[in-house]
């Protein structure tokens, strides 16, 4: 017994070359009983601890996975087409440990892609470490990379163990992999077809267990055909490519995208805003975003800095470049852009880029003549003023317009 | 208390440590059986737990090298009341501190055992 808990029973029989057991061994049996029931019941309980800390280890693994899924689709805010295929993607090659080459233009949110990546993946309790190759010169990277050792070089004063070391088991993120010199590319490909890394000074290799993501803003196969990129690399790295869509072939994430920047901007700047005005996310609809996402990002950071405090957001605390940069009020399909705010979906047809093509995909979507004609009116006139570098003057002689028309058509269409 | 007597104790002493340091039940009863066995000479030592829900006795380990014999064993369960372990726990349930009132059979040979393989741990046929 252990306290008033039964446990069982301990029996000893047939004594060896004597009829029975003495009053010595009884004693003796009865002091080890005692221990011998203290210890099932340690046993018994640190069994169950056991069990326990099994089952909340699977539970905190299992909330830890819903809590990362939910997390990638909060931190990626996208209801597009396009951008459901990059999901798709994502978890595909979360499941994976193949590399994975992600390509976009810049301010895509290539890093945010890989971490998402990294955190739905079964590395996701180890490191997630990224590095900019462009901003490191070679031999720098090389020591950044795969770490040296103590005197191996003029101000080498003491180990460093290298960012692949430093990844182990996890994930690295190596950025603008196009800008990397063709010496690094070399040594990189060792390191992903050994998965082995030499610290510079160090003779012997060591064994690294990392997976590789990298990224790019610029057409590598380019850089294959101008041998600015090892092919051998390149096919190592693009064993799984993902394209991320530029923020202009994804306009319907636009207003979503300005929810979540205006919220996080006015936390930043510690202000309270009246949101913006219809017009200002119209406009914001139309720009062409060559920066992408973090442009808009930083758009939005401008203006909400521009604004006091309980301020509507207009056109007026948009900068001005945005508003030169603007795009007609219709998208490539011919369809106005506020269409695409309640997120229909966006051609990406080269071809509906014509003027003919989009008066056809406008009257295959049944746009009402009206709309329809409006949508060509302001993407003429911005084509007009593009090609008069804003110039309202030129540009309204070149319409045979009176400079005060079209600036009523510009006011109407939110054209700067 | 004479030599042999302090003996003794530090003996008991020296098997509580050790079994009090095994954390896992099929480390421990192994270790149990074969202490008990050299420090008795006895040439049989079993262990048997009780399973209140069942009311049965069981066998926690088996150690048999007979796979057959040793599924037997490890399935074989017996009524909380049957044979001499049933008793000495009858005696727990009325006195509830049965480790001061072991049963101290007198001729146990004599018992009526089952017609059991020899099982290498518990003693048992």
């Amino acid at each position: 017994m252990a306290g008033d808990v039964r446990l069982g029973v301990i029996e000893a029989v047939n004594p060896r070359e004597r009829a029975c057991f003495s009053e010595d061994d009884l004693a003796l049996l009865k002091k080890l009983a005692i221990s011998i029931a203290i210890a099932i019941q340690n046993a018994r309980q640190f069994r169950e601890i056991k069990d326990s800390a099994q089952q909340l280890q699977a539970q905190v693994s299992i909330l830890r996975r819903d809590l990362l899924r939910r997390d990638r689709f909060t931190e990626m805010i996208a209801v597009s087409t396009a951008m459901s295929e990059v999901f798709r993607l994502m978890e595909a090659a979360a499941l994976s440990t193949i590399p994975v080459l992600i390509e976009g233009e810049t301010g895509t949110g290539k890093e945010l892609v890989a971490r998402g990546i990294h955190r739905a993946s079964s590395r996701a309790d180890a490191p997630f470490v990224a590095i900019n190759c462009a901003a490191l010169p070679e031999a720098l990277l090389e020591s950044e990379l795969f770490g040296h050792r103590r005197g191996a070089f003029t101000g080498a004063i003491e180990d460093q163990t290298g960012l692949f070391r430093a990844a182990k088991g996890g994930v690295i993120f190596l950025d603008e992999i196009g800008e990397m010199p063709l010496a690094m590319q070399a040594k990189l490909l060792r390191v992903i077809q050994e998965n082995e890394v030499t610290s510079i000074g160090e003779t012997r290799p060591s064994k690294v267990d990392v997976r590789v993501i990298s990224a790019t803003n610029r057409d590598l196969k380019d850089a294959l055909a101008t041998r600015a990129f090892r092919p051998d690399l390149y096919y190592r790295l693009a064993a799984f490519p993902i394209r991320l869509p530029p923020l202009r072939e994804r306009r319907e994430d636009i207003p979503f995208l300005v929810a979540r920047f205006l919220e996080q901007a006015c936390e930043r700047h510690n202000k309270k805003l009246g949101g913006f005005h219809p017009s200002a996310i119209e406009l914001l609809g139309r720009a062409k975003w060559p920066g992408n996402v973090r442009e808009l990002q930083n758009e939005i950071g401008r203006a909400v800095a521009l604004a006091r405090e309980g301020e509507t957001l207009t056109t007026a605390h948009l900068s001005l470049s945005q508003t030169l940069s603007a795009e007609p009020a219709v998208h490539s399909d011919g369809i106005p852009s506020r269409h695409a705010q309640c997120g229909e979906r966006e051609s990406q047809s080269p071809a509906s880029l014509g003027r003919a093509s989009s008066l056809d995909s406008a009257a295959g979507s049944k746009t009402s003549l009206q709309e329809a004609r409006e949508a060509y009116e302001a993407q003429y006139i911005s084509q007009v003023l593009a090609e008069h570098d804003g110039n309202v003057s030129h540009a309204a002689a070149a319409l045979r317009l009176s400079r005060v028309a079209l600036q009523k058509k510009m006011k109407r269409y939110g054209l700067r | 208390m004479d030599s042999h007597s302090s003996a003794r104790d530090a003996l008991a002493y020296e098997l509580g440590n050790m079994f009090t340091a095994r954390l896992g039940l099929e480390e421990l009863i192994p270790l149990v059986i074969s202490k008990c066995r050299e420090v008795l000479d006895a040439s049989g030592v079993s262990v048997l737990l009780l399973d209140e829900e069942r009311d049965e006795l069981y066998f926690p380990y088996v150690s048999e090298e007979n796979p057959e014999v040793a599924e037997r064993l490890s399935g074989f369960r017996m009524p909380a009341s049957a044979g001499l372990a049933g008793a000495a726990l009858r005696v727990v349930r009325r006195k509830r501190w049965t480790i001061r009132n072991p049963i101290l059979a007198s001729t146990p040979a004599s018992t009526k055992r089952r017609k059991l393989p020899r099982n290498r741990c518990s003693s048992l046929r």
